[in-house]
């Protein structure tokens, strides 16, 4: 995509401005964590970040590199966190009647889906950052 | 004559309601004691402080990475701005992994609980998973202003009856 104008770039954040003081303002008459503004404004917030990279009115440093911001997820890495969720929950569900109530049975227990879950979070981090 | 907003019963609830009212509540039938529970439940606080670590970082991740950009973005020549606004993306992933995580260990603990005797605390585990997987869909990030589902998911878990 092509470097923005000055122009350009001038009137989005004119408009960012305004949109600003607007919420700013309403924000003084109301309370946003209650209700539709709430939720609203988090998400007018990285829908305003997500456009601005993407037409390059943000310049991120040449070294970033992350899924769902400035190149694609690598899918098969959630994928791998997902079968690691799902084989956590199943070996749960399975050994929960199989272990005896001793500290050995209570070790077989949670200390495989502990380590899943801690790879499934690794893979998610791989899939948004390698 | 009924008198106005009161509530009839019909014949067979009014039979049955000596029965209603010893009945107790199928999700908490009791406090369970022994070594799995005592570890379920250690594993359930551990995936509440985790996930409550991972909400912090992306918050706080939220921030930097607005900040930055609007000083990438207005202030002529500020070299902080972008390195800032990345730094805080990433903490919003690293933040995010986390919280699922959290959200897994309390779920892996609750089950086991609620195989114990105490469905409670697999119930909010499962009403936490569902908002975080909604707010994920809508692309709700974290952010210090408080999340509006909070309430509606605090009252629908209850109060775990055990200590």
């Amino acid at each position: 995509m092509q470097e923005p104008s000055k122009r350009f770039r001038a009137v989005m954040l004119a408009i960012y401005a305004i949109a600003g003081v607007a919420l700013i303002y309403e924000g003084l008459r109301t309370r946003f964590s209650n209700g539709f503004f709430g939720l609203l404004l988090p998400i007018a917030s990285i829908g305003m970040l997500r456009f601005l990279i993407v037409l390059k009115v943000i310049e991120l440093p040449p070294w970033f590199r992350m899924g769902f911001v400035n190149q694609a997820p690598k899918y098969g890495e959630f994928t791998k966190a997902a079968a690691c969720f799902v084989a956590a929950l199943l070996w749960t569900v399975i050994a929960v009647r199989l272990v005896s109530d001793t500290p050995l049975g209570a070790t077989i227990l949670f200390a495989p889906p502990v380590l899943l879950l801690i790879a499934m979070g690794v893979f998610v981090m791989r899939a948004l950052f390698l | 004559m009924m008198a106005s907003g009161e509530i009839r019963l019909s014949s067979t609830t009014m039979r049955r309601m000596p029965v209603l009212a010893q009945s107790q509540n199928p999700r908490n039938t009791g406090c369970p004691n022994g070594t799995i529970a005592h570890v379920a439940s250690t594993i359930i606080q551990l995936g509440q402080a985790t996930q409550a670590a991972g909400q912090a970082t992306a918050a706080a991740g939220t921030v930097l990475a607005i900040g930055g950009a609007i000083a990438s973005a207005t202030v002529v020549g500020a070299p902080a701005g972008a390195p800032t606004a990345a730094f805080g993306l990433t903490a919003i992933g690293v933040g995010g992994a986390t919280t699922l995580v959290g959200n897994g260990l309390q779920l892996v603990g609750g089950y086991v609980m609620s195989t114990q005797g105490n469905g409670q605390p697999l119930y909010a585990a499962e009403l936490q998973a569902a908002q975080t997987l909604i707010e994920t869909i809508l692309d709700v990030p974290a952010l210090p202003i408080g999340d509006p589902s909070d309430p509606l998911v605090n009252q629908l878990a209850g109060q775990n009856p055990c200590p």
